[in-house]
């Protein structure tokens, strides 16, 4: 392989190495933690502002859905990535990843409650999967404040 | 500056758009044929185009392969640039002017051959767009 | 009374043709994460564009001849084709990222995945580019694209304290939780955005389809430098709505669905139909302009006939270039990569192609032998080689800055 296409492809894995590299220290571990929470925290406001906005007849079914699939979508991919990372041997590292994995599933679940109950028309899910994902959402924000700054 | 003596032919004859009587286009000048006159000085006898008239002024590797296609698609075993003779060109202005059209030079290929195989088959290609 | 309505139809048209699928993901993006703080470096970008397109309308209009054309001419065939390589390829990702934004706003109207509707939209900028008249083309979808007005309404309905509202935008403050390289990151995003390279082979080459002369440049000029402008102010105002909605909820942009969401927001379900109007139209219009772009950059290179001024058949090979940069970006957006993630590495892309644009107008623009009387005057001059600093320092940055920051994580 010529120099060329071998900076091309260092280049490339370069950029790409943000996201799934092991985490080797605590400290990098914790950012990580806190971009995911971040991440998540956009995924799931995403889908209450949407459903609240459907409620109110602001927005038609039409756009909640792809929404909420996207927010579904983001969701998954944002566990999947942060359960990839090898989190260092340290209990402050296992501690975060019990603080921030339950979250992280929960969201998920209540997404995909939302869609569900947005396809059927059940109103009355969909204001009770709303408002747990709210819930899920603001630990989400206080978990990233506190370990994002 | 020049002197009315000289013709700077890098400013005002190569890569200028060459076009026909109606100002339809036709090429660009990739190449002039020059020959050696009586005086020790040269004439230009006549515009080149294509690709294996641009080709040999591309850099390297580059230059070599466009000749190199363009001899394999050529026809003939000694392919030439296309030849403008230079008795066809009328003005010397923003455009190189000549007394022909495109289509009676001759001298498109590849627009001829998109035309034929692929552009004149889809409906439309003959109108006007509304 | 009837140069007036044309002028008028100009002016708008520049408007709602203004924004394309970048302006709406960059400006979204930057307001949802940085609030109105980066809305100083759309406002350059603004500038930006009214210089070049002003140089490169009065050059078309004086040379009657388009801009790679006239780039090979003064540049040599060497350097005009390192241009056409990366003017193509950098349009050619753009023209994908505008045909994936076009099937995105059709599947929020319908909830249909967007995949499905990439071949239909893809024969429908064909045949649109095969049969439309070039005016039709440019009026249509640049009256349609005005629909995004709908996010100005959004913004004065939203009723933020608009004295501390300018104040951030005159006064911009980075966000203490975000990181400089992070911040011009995303201000190198923004201002390929405003500044696409294909905007300007676009509009020169629409001045000479519409055999436009030197009596078309003040026409010209105020189509520039009072449609621009205000269409910057709609890319103010996308950015501002992301910015009064998203941003408290910690809402970061990376779906159309986000882009939309202020507006329903803010002004219900009929409002959202407009921006969903708006935004089929501006990308619609886009993918059209870079489809043409391509088109016109490669034909004008080789000197060959081109232009939608000519019958199909008359020029050939223009159009078969145009058919093939839009099969490659059909089968850019079939391979299922992200839209969005596809615009922002095509407006950043844009950013590093820049100079290469940009500096063979300016000199061409000031070159009495092709110009004439037209040629700059000093002040087009002195802000012409300002901005060519400014957009040579933006693509050296670029690539770099996408690196470190992961491409804005």
């Amino acid at each position: 392989m010529n120099r060329t296409s071998l900076l091309g492809i260092g280049l490339g894995l370069l950029a790409l190495g943000g996201c799934v590299a092991p985490a080797p220290d605590d400290a990098s571990y914790e950012s990580k933690a806190a971009m995911t929470a971040q991440a998540a925290l956009s995924a799931a406001r995403t889908a209450v502002l949407s459903t609240h906005s459907f409620s109110d007849g602001g927005l038609p079914g039409t756009y909640l859905e792809p929404v909420l699939e996207d927010a579904e979508q983001t969701l998954g991919s944002v566990r999947d990535t942060f359960d990839s990372v090898q989190p260092p041997a340290t209990s402050a590292a296992d501690d975060l990843r019990g603080a921030l994995d339950p979250l992280l599933e929960s969201a998920s679940s209540d997404v995909t409650d939302l869609r569900i109950a947005a396809r059927r028309g059940r109103s009355g899910d969909l204001a009770s999967a709303a408002d747990d994902l709210s819930g899920v959402a603001d630990r989400l924000e206080a978990f990233g404040q506190e370990h994002g700054g | 500056m020049t002197d009315d003596d000289t013709f700077d032919l890098r400013l005002r004859l190569l890569d200028r758009q060459v076009v026909d009587p109606d100002g339809a286009m036709i090429c660009k000048v990739d190449d002039v044929e020059l020959v050696p006159a009586d005086d020790g000085g040269y004439v230009v006898t006549a515009l080149l185009a294509g690709p294996l008239a641009l080709g040999p002024r591309l850099p390297g590797r580059l230059g070599r392969w466009t000749v190199a296609l363009a001899r394999r698609w050529a026809d003939g075993p000694d392919p030439a640039p296309r030849r403008i003779p230079f008795e066809r060109v009328t003005e010397l202005g923003s455009a190189v002017v000549l007394d022909r059209t495109r289509d009676q030079l001759g001298i498109a290929r590849l627009e001829d051959w998109v035309r034929t195989h692929v552009i004149d088959r889809i409906p439309g290609s003959r109108h006007e767009s509304e | 009374m009837k140069r007036i309505l044309s002028v008028f139809l100009g002016v708008l048209t520049a408007i709602g043709g203004f924004v394309d699928i970048g302006d709406l993901v960059a400006n979204a993006l930057a307001g949802a994460r940085f609030g109105l703080s980066l809305v100083w470096v759309t406002m350059l970008g603004v500038v930006g564009i009214c210089l070049f397109a002003e140089m490169s309308g009065r050059v078309a209009a004086v040379t009657r001849r388009g801009t790679f054309d006239v780039i090979r001419e003064r540049l040599g065939p060497r350097a005009g084709l390192i241009n056409l390589v990366a003017s193509v390829l950098v349009t050619v990702l753009t023209f994908t990222a505008e045909i994936g934004g076009v099937a995105l706003a059709l599947e929020l109207a319908t909830s249909v995945n967007y995949l499905l509707f990439v071949p239909v939209v893809g024969f429908a900028v064909w045949l649109v580019i095969w049969r439309l008249k070039f005016s039709a083309l440019e009026n249509v979808f640049g009256l349609l694209g005005l629909a995004l007005i709908v996010f100005a309404v959004a913004l004065w309905k939203l009723g933020p304290d608009w004295s501390e509202f300018l104040h951030s935008i005159v006064a911009p403050r980075k966000p203490a939780t975000e990181d400089l390289s992070t911040y011009l990151y995303y201000g190198v995003a923004l201002f390929g955005a405003a500044l696409t390279p294909y905007e300007v082979f676009f509009f020169s080459s629409g001045a000479v389809e519409e055999r436009w002369t030197a009596k078309d440049i003040a026409t010209s000029r105020v189509n520039v430098f009072l449609g621009f402008p205000l269409g910057g102010l709609l890319s103010v105002a996308i950015a501002g709505c992301a910015a009064l909605v998203l941003m408290p909820q910690g809402i970061e942009v990376d779906t159309l669905g986000q882009v939309g969401l202020p507006v329903a927001v803010a002004v219900g379900k009929l409002g959202l139909a407009v921006a969903i109007l708006g935004f089929v139209a501006a990308t619609f219009g886009a993918a059209l302009e870079t489809g043409l772009s391509t088109g016109y950059s490669v034909a004008q290179y080789f000197g060959w006939q081109w232009g939608k001024f000519v019958k199909p058949r008359q020029a050939a090979r223009f159009h078969i270039v145009v058919l093939l940069s839009l099969m490659a970006a059909i089968a850019g957006v079939l391979t299922t990569a992200d839209p969005i993630k596809v615009t922002e590495y095509s407006i950043v892309f844009s950013a590093v192609a820049l100079p290469l644009t940009y500096f063979p107008i300016l000199v061409v623009a000031n070159d009495p032998v092709y110009m004439g009387e037209h040629v700059n005057g000093r002040l087009s001059n002195v802000l012409g080689t300002l901005f060519l600093f400014i957009i040579g320092i933006v693509a050296v940055a670029a690539i770099p800055l996408m690196l470190i920051t992961a491409a804005g994580q």
